[in-house]
């Protein structure tokens, strides 16, 4: 068991049979749901599942819808990223996430591997994305 | 990297969590700002300072507003709550 971070195979593959929309507001609903140290996450992980999800105050099955960035270029990269996303006055313990396509059948797009148990309690659970570069970008295509 | 050579890479995320509270207006000021501007670690000298200074000018007038914007809304919360 263990969640590593990468990009989705299958979301590369569906990349080019247009299946993702990353544009904002007009673009595709993405969410990203958080597990726990029991899930098995990474490269192979192809849709979103509640096994091992994360329970607990302020937390709601499926996670928090994101707020996507327009994909913009910088230089030879192309980038894209998401707003900061908060689960306010939760008690989670969570170890890693996985950012999906609610759109297009729930679809897997990146697992995120927070390294170890990340816990809030009675307080705000935050994930805070990366520099929008083409060096930190959440996602990047080169 | 030129541009014929392909590949498609993850970010890494952060996780900023608290106890018993929220997080401290800097911690959002912080994060508006990265959002707003990002100065590039490879840029020249001149130029990088420049911009670090003016992140940090963003940095006080964000915080500035947060600051405002809680305590207007404090004060119209407990106004709301004399009533």
């Amino acid at each position: 068991m263990a969640i590593t971070n990468a990009i989705c195979n299958s979301f590369k593959q569906e990349l080019m049979q247009k299946l993702h929309d990353f544009t904002l507001s007009t673009g595709n609903v993405f969410k990203i749901a958080m597990y726990t140290s029991a899930a098995t996450l990474g490269a192979a992980t192809t849709a979103y599942s509640a096994t091992n999800e994360v329970t607990g105050t302020g937390y709601t099955a499926g996670g928090n819808t994101l707020t996507n960035i327009t994909p913009t270029l910088s230089a030879n990269t192309a980038l894209t990223d998401f707003q900061d996303t908060t689960w306010p006055t939760s008690t989670i313990t969570a170890n890693g996430a996985l950012i999906y396509n609610s759109t297009n059948g729930n679809r897997a797009v990146i697992s995120l591997a927070f390294g170890a148990d990340k816990i809030s309690s009675a307080g705000d659970f935050t994930i805070v994305f990366p520099a929008p570069d083409a060096s930190n970008a959440i996602i990047r295509i080169a | 990297m030129d541009g014929n050579s392909g590949f498609m890479e993850a970010g890494f995320v952060q996780v900023a969590t608290t106890q018993g509270g929220g997080h401290s207006l800097e911690f959002f000021a912080e994060r508006i700002v990265a959002k707003l501007i990002h100065v590039s670690e490879t840029a020249p000298p001149p130029i990088r300072d420049q911009a670090l200074a003016y992140q940090e000018r963003m940095y006080q007038v964000v915080l500035d507003g947060l600051r405002r914007a809680v305590a207007s809304d404090r004060a119209y919360f407990l106004k709301d709550k004399e009533k």
